[in-house]
This record gives C-alpha cells, structure tokens and sequence, in this order.
C-alpha cells in the first residue's frame, strides 16, 4: 500500500524555484532514500512535505489525504513526522519535555510508555532525563530528535540528513536504528549525503541532482550503477576504464 | 527600618515583576518588543475601577474582570497590530505597536478624561506590627495576589501542555510547528497570559496608589521594559526575580538617598545592563543559533 504519493511537485523560496516537476511514492514498510549533493534540493523536498514550505504546483498524498495545502501542526497530527535537519531539539528544554513535546498531538493514555520505549532504545537519553537538551553530545541530540519524532508514532518518518556530522559510532548507531524500525514496520523516507549506507538500508531509492530525479530504483540497484558510484559513492575505479566522469556541480556553494 | 523598606521594595517590585513577566512571554515566542503593554496594564486599572466604581463589584471580580477585559484586549493586540504587519521586517511590529499605545492612551483620555481618578478603598485598611515592621492589609493583599499568579504561571509554565509549547515556540517556530504546535495559536495565548496579568498589575496598582490616570502606561511599560532587560530577554523566572529586585533597589535608594532619584537609579541600573550584561543576571532565552 503506497502511503506517499507526490506527483509534479515545484517548490522554492519567494521567486526562486528549486524543486522542479519531482515525483516520488513510498509504500508501507519500505525505507526509500533521496540521495544528493549539497544545495540538491532535499532539504526543500522535505520541507515541502511537512508543510512548513507551500509547494507551487503538484500534489502531495498521504495516506490518501491531499496535504500540500495543509499547515505543519495540522500534518503531524496525520501522522507525518520529520526529523529536521542540524538536530532540531529543543535546547533549552529537558530531554523529557523534548520527548513530551514529541506527544503534543497525542491525547492518549500510552505516551508514557511510548517514551519509556525511546529510553530502552537509546539508553543514555534515560540516563540523562532531566538534563537540557543542548548539553547533549551531538550524537545524543540525534537520538532524541528520532526519540522525539516516534513518541508522536508516526506512519511514515522523514529524516534530513541524520548522521551529518556526527562520529562514525554514532553514524552505525543512527543506521542500526533505521534497520531496526524497519523491521518493527515503520515506513522511512531518508535524505542523506552519505549516499553507500543510506543505500545499503533502503527498498527503493530516488537520486536529486539540482532539483530534480534523475535517477531511481532500488537500493541495491543504484550502489551498483555506475553514474551513482562516480558521483555520491566517491568510486575512481571507472577513471582506469576510460570512461569520462561527469564534473559535478555543487549548487548552493558561492 | 531597613527591614520595613525591605517590605516596601517587595511590594513595588511586585507590580513590576507582574508587567515585566507580559513582557518577557511575548518577547519569547516573537522576538518582539510589544511596546502597548504598559496601556494594557493601564487599560486594565479602569476596569477594576469602573467594575468597582459602577458595578459595586468587590475587588476579586475587579480583579478578574481586568484580567479577563485585558486578555481579550490582548486578542486584539495581535489581530491589528501584529498579525497584518510583515513579519520579515523586524521594526515593522515595534512600529505598529507603538500606534496601538498612542490609539489606547488617547481613547482612554477619551473615554474617561485626562485628569487623576481616586481609586475607592476595595482593600480594608488594617495596619499590622510585627516587631517594628508596620504591614498594611493592602500590602498583604497585593504580595499575595502576585505571589499567587507568579506560581501560578510558574506552574503552568513548566508543567502543562500549553506551557511546554509556549517555551518550544519561544525557542524556535519551526521546531515547534513540526511537533504539531499551531504555533499562531500558542502567540495569542501567549498574548492573553501576558495581558491579562498586566491588568491584573494595573489594579493592584490602583489600590497601592489609590488613584490612577490614562498616562501611567508608559512609566509602567518602561520599568516593566528595564526588569524583562535585567531578568534576561524571554527569561520568565527571571523577570520575576528581577522585578522584586528592581523595587527594592527604588525603594531602598529612595529611603537612603533621596525620593527624586528612584528613577534615575532605574535608569542607571538599565544604562549598567545594557552596557556590561546584554543578557541580563539571569542569562538570556534567546535562542543562539538563527
Ligand atoms: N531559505 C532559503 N531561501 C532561499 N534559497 C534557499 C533557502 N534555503 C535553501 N535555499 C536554496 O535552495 C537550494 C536547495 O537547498 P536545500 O534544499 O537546503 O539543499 P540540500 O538540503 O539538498 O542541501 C540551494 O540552492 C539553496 O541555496
Ligand atoms: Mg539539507
């Protein structure tokens, strides 16, 4: 069952169009990754979704809902969260508020066992309960980000860049954390630079290269592509080979 | 004596505490300097005083009428003065209320004249001596409606729902609206909080001072202004502390050194802030980044 479904979707700042005509459907259960280089365009792409950026043309379908008219607060509560990008906690408030606020659509008697569930997953977060969010380390503050996001319960998670910066420790703790949502049912829609492990996790996989799809397919299918492999997997093998390597453009960079 | 000043400062420090507290809530969720607070906080002391003057209300529905009467008018606040004005240009807000001071000061001369209005005893007069301290009944009366509405708002702050969305929007609007705060929403109650505890202070002020005029928003708006400096920008728990803070001091300097210089202390104290600790003593609630 296809849970997102976005067709023709244009989108940008003001008069500045970055999103140009980008389809993409993600169906119940899966990972799918967006893959692409700084100033791509994910960032908007999941902007646009989360309703925080109005698209200018196209449709975006939630669980059969038309939400690209809808305001952020009124898509959490259908279910769509996102995990910003940069680790958007809330510094200034407590690892538990932040969870709490995590619940803030919720009216539900379990919440508190939603985030005893986050504790269980990501340990130190118990341990630091009561401690501001931005005296977390970052890698802690990503855990709580995605902490946050679940107690929501959300079908389907949106997650902008989460091992951006972070220890390589902290990058397989993120990575392990989406497999095992994955394999608790949870539908992820994952933008990353760090295109080898954001493949290596995902079903199905959607290539942005300023502002539009240019390539999709499965996971696997794209580490295995050649186009992939020279540009976001950092593999020369191909130069030996005679093949030319297309230069690639980092929009967004002065 | 110095322990009788002591208990003056308190009580002064009150009213700005309960002023500075408006402030500093709206100054967190919107980065906005809400100049026509200190006309809410008058606004506020005549309607305790008409609902007690016409109504024959008793002072606790003074209270809460002012209160009510001053939330809504901080509704208003917001649907003409902050919401039609642009949002990326920062000044624009400040500008446009400071019109809302200027069109409620002149329909308050309007509405009840230019001229001093005594404010009847609502408050039995009762002096109270305990070793050579000397309380009066209203003071009482004043530092325990305060101190009530400052736990009060402590409490809900920190512990509630509406609270924790109010301190998530202070720290950033997206971050908030992501975790499905309507984040318009939370400013107008932020709004009607602040407002109406500046009602709230404008009749406590009136009983202290058992009259009052359409020209006292502005030196309420400018002591509320330096203790939300002095508590740190946004910082609630801070413009509480700060306001008793700032009484004492007035108080203090009045006894020792000379009444006419109260204010000149304040504005000293505001010139010291802003030039040595822009945070305030308690440190900011701004957010860092953005
Ligand atoms: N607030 C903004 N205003 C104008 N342009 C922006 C803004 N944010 C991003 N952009 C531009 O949009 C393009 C895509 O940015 P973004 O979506 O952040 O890319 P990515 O997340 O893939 O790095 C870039 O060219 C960037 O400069
Ligand atoms: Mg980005």
């Amino acid at each position: 069952m296809t849970v997102l479904t976005i067709q023709g979707l244009r989108s940008g700042y003001g008069r500045i169009e970055v999103l140009h005509d980008v389809a993409v459907s993600i169906e119940r259960g899966q990972i799918v990754t967006l893959i692409g280089a700084n100033g791509a365009g994910k960032t908007t792409f999941l902007k646009t979704i989360s309703g925080l950026i109005r698209a200018t043309a196209g449709t975006i379908e939630f669980e059969g809902k038309s939400i690209e008219c809808l305001p952020p607060h009124k898509i959490v509560g259908l279910g769509l969260s996102l995990v910003p990008e940069g680790r958007a906690v809330l510094k200034r408030m407590t690892v538990m508020d932040n969870l709490r606020m995590g619940a803030f659509t919720r009216s539900d008697p379990d919440i508190a066992r939603d985030i005893d569930a986050v504790f269980d997953r990501f340990p130190v977060l118990a341990e630091r309960w009561n401690q501001l969010a931005g005296t977390l380390s970052g890698g802690e503050q990503q855990m709580l980000a995605i902490g946050r996001a679940l107690v929501a319960r959300p079908s389907l998670l949106l997650l902008d860049e989460p091992s951006l910066g972070l220890a390589p420790k902290f990058v397989t703790r993120i990575f392990q954390t989406l497999r095992d949502l994955k394999s608790e049912g949870k539908t992820i829609l994952l933008v990353e630079q760090n295109a080898r492990q954001a493949l290596q996790v995902a079903d199905s996989a959607y290539v942005l290269e300023r502002g539009k799809i240019v390539l999709s397919g499965s996971g696997e299918s794209l580490l295995n592509t050649p186009e992939v492999q020279e540009t976001y997997l950092g593999q020369r093998a191909a130069r030996s080979h005679g093949i030319r390597i297309p230069t690639f453009q980092v929009d967004g960079i002065a | 004596m110095i322990y009788q000043q002591l208990i003056n400062g308190l009580m002064l420090g009150a009213s700005y505490a309960l002023i500075a507290i408006g402030y500093t809530l709206i100054f967190g969720v919107l980065k906005l300097l809400y100049f026509a607070h200190g006309e809410v906080f008058m606004v506020g002391a005549f309607v305790g005083l008409y609902l007690v003057i016409l109504g024959g209300a008793n002072i606790y529905v003074a209270l809460l009428g002012a209160m009510i009467a001053c939330a809504m008018l901080g509704v208003i606040a917001v649907y003409v003065s902050v919401r039609p004005v642009a949002k990326n240009r920062p000044l624009a807000p400040l500008i446009s209320t400071i019109g809302l001071t200027i069109v409620l000061q002149n329909l308050a001369v309007y509405i009840f004249g230019g001229q001093q209005v005594g404010f009847p005893e609502t408050v039995k007069q009762e002096l109270y001596n305990f070793g050579p301290i000397t309380v009066s009944s209203v003071q009482i009366f004043i530092l325990a409606i305060a101190t009530t509405l400052m736990v009060v708002l402590w409490l809900f702050i920190e512990h509630t729902k509406m609270g924790r969305a109010i301190r998530a929007t202070a720290e950033n609007h997206e971050t908030a609206a992501l975790l499905g705060v309507n984040v318009n929403r939370v400013v107008l109650i932020t709004f009607m909080i602040g407002s109406g505890i500046a009602g709230v202070a404008g009749v406590l002020d009136g009983i202290k001072n058992s009259g009052i005029s359409p020209f006292i928003g502005l030196g309420a708006a400018v002591k509320g202004l330096i203790v939300m400096l002095l508590g740190g920008l946004g910082n609630v728990p801070g413009a509480m502390v700060a306001g008793l803070l700032l009484g004492m001091i007035e108080i203090l300097s009045a006894a020792y050194i000379g009444t006419t210089e109260r204010d000149f202390f304040s504005f000293m104290i505001l010139i010291l802030i802003l030039l040595y600790r822009p945070t305030g003593l308690f440190g900011t609630r701004m957010t860092e980044e953005r």
